[in-house]
């Protein structure tokens, strides 16, 4: 016996004035007789009968002394010290993996069919046991600590989901063993990978199922027809061949369908191109669905091609106006404007190209400019073509082999300028690019060159104008995984310190330290509502699909448990055996107090 | 403890118990139907008509009864003696230890009414009646005849007043060594003497007196009515006793008290002594005539 609050049996020493009082009334109660000869006979047969006679009074002290002992002893928290039974201490990793959501074909998920197998094995466990509860998911996350309460742990176990990503089993278990103090007298998983280990008992509640998914999308503009590109790769991670189709549904009503035959274990493409009527969402999904309808779609950010519109001081020379025409998908005829003469903007806007004739524009004026006669050197008869740059967009598919010149205006290397085209006496067409500016300059009137007459003028038109939009770029992927980084396709500019990304599922924007043209600080991507996040670098405006493509959710083994849970032994009957002996006590008490209160209330002659 | 408690209850001066003493002795008077007095044959030498003994002459007996015959054949004077014809002398002997002074009426008040109703009985009679007090303040016996000393007999009864210890024998002793020619002893006490009754009792039966036992008890002795943790004093003594009374324990009381009355009376039954338990609760008169209907009192 021991107890918890010992100094509460200092209350004892009220059972001091009891004493007092009961001497003291023993002392009151005097009774004169004739004479004791009779009583001293009677007292000596009495002197005969030890243990109630002579104990009688005693007893009656210790009746009184008792209720105020037990009291004291009840509310010093007695305590059996005795031995029960040994607790086990139980670890159970419940897998969270997303293919947990896979339906079971009776209406429930795996982690539905999970959770019953870990509540079942719960019910089996003692209250004396210590049962951590583990969920594993791409980080593990202990949703019960070793000594909750069943309640607790019953109701942390309703409230647990599947994560959206693949579940770090190792990184579960090694969770689960830290902990339950490192080894756990029973370590079990719950799930559909078996990892394996002399340790863990694994309980299976998986089955083959058919998966296929879609783990790529890649997503681009075509610059020579402008039309957007669309490749997705689909993976069947199903125990047999499937026939499935990929619907794509685009803005503007635009829907196309792709058949693929995959499999086991099989890759398969389709691709896509359409001319997106307006910017919106192409949504591309598995037909039919399957038990993992996460990976089954997939949405890409899309936008028709930019048509600029032309600013210019006079008239186009009529070849140049009919080139324009045959590329009205690229060009805004409806919004080109003509300037006063003379008349410069201070800055070009985005979306117009600036058509000068004769003149430079002025080096503090941005945006996009196409010079036609271009300032150059002296003025050359007949120059005769010495080169051009294939490989420069500009040039991209022409050949130039035929042009010539009557005359021209060839100019110098000058720094910052690309010559593209050169013919004797220098560059006869040159390109400046900076982060602020494009100007394509021609160093000639196109009255004074056979270029419009060519085959190849029609195609330059376009690839300037193609050039201008920078349509050729994209600086972020269209389409990312759900927890994949976001890596730039290439290089940012310079300029650009920092990428800030932004959308419903972020409650505010952020911002992601750029350091040679690289992100230095990748987060993992989660999707919103739309799974469209706004990616702004500088002037870069670009809108990433988030998808939840979880390649990983693909691999769904057979049931193969190494552990039956109903092998295990019921330890729910055992109880830690009562120890607490405040309540016992504490009813002791009352009991006598009633006794006396009642003894002494009982009618008394004296 | 010892003492002497004033005597409660009315006094026996008063003429209401002079009344009852009155109608008492008429029923007496008429259930024997004759007169009594002076009729009863005495051990007591005297003057009388039949011879009973010699003795030796002394200087101033009468000369009338000297035996000249004796004196002529032997040369020694003789003087002749005759059996008295004289009338009873009644010994009354009241305990007055403070253990008398218990009860309500106390068992004092109620042996000395006893007393005075045999008194005064006896004294109507013309017999004698001497009064002995036993207790350690007690006067000195004293003797009453004729119908002129109730009223001095009663006063004395009155003026008997409780305390001391009991020590009977010594007593009894005492008293009768002063008392000449007695016939009859009436003891009224409660016999709770530490040396027993049976001392008392023997010196009586030493005396050769007829001799009844008045055992005056009250119902608190009999029949006591204390319950719980009690300090028990004694009344002469002052001794005291710590016991725990309860029913079981009374019952073993009145156990002891009634062998205790046994006793008493079988050893008075095997001495010739007449025995009758008086209880301060019942009316003085009714012992009186139960011994009446014994017709063992008055002859």
């Amino acid at each position: 016996l021991r107890f918890l609050r010992p100094e509460w049996l200092g209350v004892l020493a009220l059972t001091l004035p009891v004493i007092v009082l009961f001497l003291v009334r023993r002392r009151r109660a005097r009774v004169k007789v004739s004479s004791l000869i009779l009583w001293q006979r009677v007292l000596a047969a009495e002197a005969r009968r030890p243990w109630l006679g002579r104990l009688r009074e005693p007893l009656s002290l210790l009746l009184n002394l008792l209720p105020i002992a037990l009291l004291a002893a009840a509310a010093a928290g007695p305590e059996r010290v005795v031995a029960g039974p040994e607790p086990v201490a139980w670890a159970i990793v419940l897998d969270g993996d997303v293919a947990m959501t896979a339906g079971t074909g009776d209406g429930d998920s795996r982690f539905d069919r999970a959770r019953r197998r870990v509540r079942g094995i719960l019910e089996r466990a003692s209250p004396l046991d210590r049962v951590a509860l583990v969920l594993a998911g791409p980080a593990p996350l202990l949703l019960a600590p070793p000594g909750s309460p069943s309640d607790g742990l019953l109701r942390a176990l309703d409230e647990a989901t599947p994560t959206e990503g693949a579940a770090d089993l190792e990184a579960a278990l090694a969770r689960a063993r830290e902990a339950t103090g490192g080894a756990p007298d029973r370590l079990i998983l719950v799930g559909t990978r078996d990892p394996g280990g002399d340790d863990v008992a694994f309980v299976g509640v998986g089955e083959p199922a058919p998966n296929a998914g879609i783990v790529e999308v890649r997503a681009r503009r075509d610059p020579s027809s402008l039309l957007t590109e669309i490749s997705v790769r689909v993976e069947n991670a199903g125990p047999g061949a499937t026939v499935r189709h990929v619907r794509l549904a685009g803005p503007a009503g635009w829907t196309d369908a792709r058949e693929l035959s995959l499999g086991p274990g099989k890759n398969g493409e389709a691709s896509f191109l359409f001319a997106p009527g307006a910017e919106g969402l192409a949504v591309l999904r598995l037909d039919p669905p399957d038990g993992f309808p996460r990976d089954d779609r997939v949405v890409v950010p899309v936008a028709p091609a930019p048509r600029p519109r032309l600013l210019s001081g006079k008239a186009l020379d009529p070849f140049l106006e009919a080139a324009l025409r045959a590329q009205e998908d690229r060009v805004d005829r409806q919004g080109s404007t003509i300037l006063p003469d003379g008349d410069l903007p201070a800055a070009v806007p985005p979306d117009a190209i600036l058509m000068l004739v004769g003149r430079d524009p002025p080096p503090e004026l941005e945006g996009h400019v196409w010079v036609l006669r271009a300032p150059g050197g002296e003025e050359r008869e007949s120059p005769a073509v010495t080169g051009w740059d294939p490989s420069h967009p500009l040039l991209a598919g022409l050949d130039l082999g035929n042009l010539g010149f009557r005359r021209a205006r060839p100019v110098p290397e000058l720094p910052g300028r690309v010559a593209i085209v050169r013919a004797e006496g220098g560059a006869v067409v040159t390109a400046e690019e900076t982060d602020r500016r494009r100007v394509l300059r021609f160093h000639f009137a196109l009255e004074d060159t056979n270029l419009p007459v060519l085959a190849a003028f029609p195609l330059l038109v376009r690839n300037v104008l193609a050039w201008f939009t920078r349509e050729e770029e994209r600086w972020f992927p269209a389409a990312l995984r759900e927890g994949e980084a976001l890596e730039p396709l290439r290089r940012l500019p310079r300029d650009v310190e920092s990428v800030f990304l932004a959308g419903p599922a972020l409650p505010k924007p952020i911002g992601l330290p750029v350091v040679d043209g690289r992100i230095s600080h990748r987060p993992d991507l989660r999707p919103g509502e739309d799974r469209v996040l706004l990616v702004r670098a500088g002037r870069i405006r670009e809108r990433v699909g988030v998808n939840r493509i979880a390649p990983e959710a693909a691999g769904l083994p057979a049931d193969e448990s190494r552990f039956d849970p109903d092998e295990l032994p019921d330890r729910s009957s055992l109880r830690e055996p009562e120890r607490d002996l405040t309540g016992p006590v504490l009813l002791a008490a009352l009991v006598l107090l009633l006794l006396e209160w009642g003894y002494a209330r009982l009618p008394r002659r004296v | 403890m010892s003492g002497s408690p004033d005597r409660e209850g009315s006094s026996l001066l008063d003429p209401e118990f002079r009344r009852k003493l009155d109608v008492l002795d008429l029923v007496i008077q008429k259930v024997q139907g004759r007169d009594i007095r002076g009729e009863r044959p005495s051990r007591e030498r005297g003057i009388g008509t039949l011879f009973s003994d010699h003795r030796a002459y002394t200087p101033g007996d009468d000369l009338r009864y000297l035996d000249w015959n004796v004196y002529g054949r032997l040369g020694i004077p003789m003087t002749k003696e005759f059996e008295a014809e004289t009338s009873l002398h009644m010994v009354l002997l009241i305990d007055a230890s403070a253990s008398m002074a218990f009860g309500s009426p106390s068992k004092l008040d109620q042996a000395c009414r006893l007393a005075a109703a045999f008194g005064y009985i006896a004294l109507r009679r013309m017999d004698r009646v001497s009064l002995v007090v036993l207790g350690e303040e007690a006067p000195p016996p004293r003797r009453f005849q004729g119908k002129g000393t109730i009223p001095g007999l009663l006063r004395a009864l009155d003026g008997i007043r409780s305390a001391g210890k009991t020590d009977l024998a010594s007593r009894v002793r005492l008293g009768l060594g002063s008392v000449r020619h007695a016939g009859m002893a009436i003891v009224l006490s409660d016999f709770l003497d530490r040396r027993g009754f049976a001392p008392v009792l023997g010196e009586l039966s030493r005396h050769r007196l007829r001799t009844l036992a008045l055992h005056v008890v009250s119902p608190e002795e009999e029949d006591p009515r204390v319950r719980g943790s009690l300090r028990l004093v004694d009344s002469e003594e002052g001794d005291m006793r710590t016991v725990h009374v309860d029913r079981r324990l009374l019952q073993r009381y009145r156990e002891v008290f009634e062998r205790h009355v046994r006793e008493l009376e079988r050893f008075c039954a095997g001495r010739e002594i007449g025995y009758l338990r008086v209880s301060t609760a019942v009316p003085f008169d009714t012992p009186l005539l139960t011994l009446l209907r014994r017709g063992g009192l008055v002859r």
